[in-house]
């Protein structure tokens, strides 16, 4: 541990570090668990100097979680900013509308994951998360013929199959 | 939910149109049948499963049996076809070709209920205003749930063919979860049918399902004990899973809108527990010694949770 | 926080590291037991990651975070509450839960010693530091001022005070440090 980063971690603590300075010293705490030892007990220092009960996360905190996160498919992200709410909708039925939907979606999705290439990217190794996703597409799959119509992971995926169903 | 459910019916009542001679089941009943048997091609927006795809979509009824055929727009190019309830999908890039049967027949755009009057205490059905979509006029009709189990939805209907040109679903805080638009659509001519094969149309729409390789729910070694109110047994298949070519046994309960689909196979050197989520979909996945079991469906997650716990050995 | 929303699962975990003290604190407040804490903090950030697309950015990421650890926290003392049927708090509002004197007190004596000896030796600590330390230290902590408002109450520059609130927080830690070892 060097001591300019202990010194940082103590402006972390207060929200004093900008993110230039924050996001490397967040990396060397998920490595480092002499800092995520020091970080546990500034917090303990923190909460006992307001008087409170002292309830800290526990060292490994973050690593369970990223593991548990790993498990997660992708989800859609971001949704659209202004929500076509189901309430507004309604209200504007007296309206003659012209959705430009196709329009707005385009440019919305550019950045847009696209969870299937990564459930199939992942399906290529044996780690119980890609197992999962790999289970999960095979299910869809099975579950609804309209997934075909949306998998547009590319051919990749499918060179792997040796065959079809029979008839 | 309560509340949202409460705010919908006023808003349903307020905006009727006091010309209408149809209630949001009838238009229901309507939109079935045109969907099945009506010639019509368009081009499709689909936001699903996370993605947008823009595809040419063609339909046609010939002899009693559907047809529909998906063309993509953009790379990977794909044509993917379903002949009644036969599935192929054809990269043409790459030329291969992948090909399935699914138990029973699934329209890509929406799936509706023959009957909706049997959900009569599932679901409201209300109509709800009119707009413009694609350029023509399309009646509104909202879907809502009566209980926290199942999603809502609205369908907009257009008002010549009866044919559905947007469908949204709503997820329980309200926000879009997935939708199909239309932004053009064309009605062709009806191919000429004699009276007996409209007779065998008739009897095919009826029936609604092209069951084959299933069986009897029964035959299942397991039970399903809890599901939601108007959801029916469909089918139970033994699959062989696209992918990892695992066979699974499969049972299907759907209530006409949604579908829920329980998996059961031996588990893995590690059995795979918890919620998983994608879009609209949700998986809930639990272990019984020595067996996956699998709850899947366009549904909440308490839906498939609630699922995939009442599932016991016969 | 774009990154984030982008996908970037590894923007994500340091979000955690920076938050989670303070999240499984927050939670503690609610659950009053800091192994059930940390459990209901975990499922607020999976809570959080999957509503990422719903975050919009017009307010600070964390209150943002706080208002969804609230609501876990909450619902998770309305689950508890149904599986204790000797409970006769009202389920209908999570607030009532949150002041029901019904609801058991969970924590361990055991839990409740290390708490003492920790908050005695914390006390002890700040006692003994120099009075500039003690001063810039308490105003920080106890009263939340930020740097600059110490800055002006103690009539010194800000780097001044930043050293000062460091060198206060290592010598507690010194302290410290061999209780928890």
């Amino acid at each position: 541990m060097q001591a300019q980063q202990i010194e940082k971690l103590s402006l972390l603590v207060d929200d004093q570090l900008d993110n230039a300075q924050a996001i490397p010293l967040l990396k060397s705490v998920q490595r480092d668990p002499e800092l995520q030892a020091k970080l546990q007990r500034y917090a303990l220092i923190s909460q006992a100097l307001k008087g409170e009960q002292g309830a800290v996360a526990d060292l490994d905190f973050a690593e369970k979680l990223k593991r548990q996160l790993k498990s997660e498919p992708v989800y859609f992200l971001p949704r659209k900013k202004s929500d076509d709410h189901f309430k507004k909708t309604s209200l504007a039925v007296a309206a003659s509308v012209v959705l430009a939907v196709v329009g707005f979606y385009a440019g919305k999705m550019q950045n847009r994951i696209q969870p299937f290439a990564e459930i199939t990217t992942a399906a290529q190794s044996q780690t119980p998360a890609d197992q999962m996703n790999a289970q999960f597409k095979d299910y869809l799959q099975a579950h609804d013929n309209v997934w075909y119509v949306n998998n547009n992971v590319g051919v990749k995926s499918y060179a792997r199959l040796a065959s079809y169903q029979p008839k | 939910m309560r509340l949202l459910f409460v705010f919908l019916l006023f808003i349903s009542c307020a905006f009727a149109n006091d010309d209408q001679t149809l209630d949001g089941r009838q238009w229901l009943e309507k939109v079935n049948h045109a969907m099945k048997t009506l010639n019509y091609h368009g081009t499709v927006v689909f936001m699903k499963h996370g993605q947008v795809d823009t595809m040419r979509y063609r339909h046609t009824f010939e002899s009693g049996i559907e047809t529909e055929r998906l063309t993509s727009l953009n790379s990977p190019l794909r044509e993917v076809t379903r002949h009644s309830n036969e599935i192929s999908c054809l990269y043409k890039e790459s030329q291969q070709k992948v090909e399935t049967q699914h138990p029973i027949d699934r329209s890509f755009i929406v799936n509706l209920p023959l009957k909706p009057e049997r959900l009569h205490d599932e679901y409201l059905f209300a109509a709800a205003g009119q707009e413009m979509i694609a350029m023509r006029p399309a009646q509104i009709i909202a879907v809502l749930p009566k209980d926290d189990l199942r999603y809502a939805r609205k369908l907009w209907i257009d008002t010549a063919s009866l044919l559905p040109l947007k469908v949204e679903v709503y997820g329980q805080d309200g926000k879009t979860l997935e939708q199909v638009l239309f932004t053009e659509l064309n009605v062709d001519a009806l191919t000429t049918q004699t009276d007996a094969d409209q007779t065998a149309a008739d009897e095919e729409s009826k029936h609604h399902q092209h069951v084959s390789q299933a069986e009897a729910f029964e035959k299942s070694p397991f039970e399903l004990k809890n599901w939601p109110a108007g959801f029916e047994k469909i089918f139970f298949i033994r699959n062989t899973m696209q992918q990892s070519k695992k066979t699974v046994d499969h049972l299907l309960i759907s209530d006409g809108f949604s579908s829920v689909s329980v998996y059961f196979e031996a588990k893995g050197e590690k059995g795979i527990e918890g919620l998983r989520s994608l879009g609209p979909v949700n998986s809930y996945s639990r272990v019984i010694d020595d067996l996956q079991i699998t709850a899947l469906g366009e549904v909440p997650v308490q839906t498939v949770e609630l699922v995939a716990k009442g599932v016991s050995l016969r | 926080m774009r990154r984030v929303q982008q996908g970037d699962k590894a923007a994500f975990d340091l979000l955690v590291i920076k938050y989670q003290h303070r999240i499984v604190h927050l939670v503690n407040r609610y659950v009053k037991d800091p192994s059930e804490a940390q459990d209901v903090a975990q499922d607020s950030f999976i809570k959080a990651y999957k509503a990422l697309g719903d975050f919009r950015g017009d307010s600070a990421f964390y209150t943002w975070l706080y208002r969804i650890a609230i609501n876990t926290a909450k619902n998770y003392l309305l689950s508890r509450s149904r599986r204790h049927s000797d409970y006769e708090v009202d389920m209908q509002d999570a607030e009532q839960i949150e002041n029901a004197p019904q609801l058991k007190d969970i924590e361990t004596p055991e839990h409740q010693l290390m708490n003492d000896q920790i908050i005695a030796v914390i006390k002890s600590a700040i006692e003994k530091l120099p009075e500039e330390m003690r001063i810039a230290i308490t105003l920080r902590e106890f009263e939340g001022m930020s740097y600059e408002e110490i800055a002006e109450a103690m009539d010194c520059p800000i780097g001044t005070v930043r050293s000062r609130i460091f060198r206060a927080r290592e010598a507690i830690d010194e302290k410290l440090n061999p209780l928890l070892g």
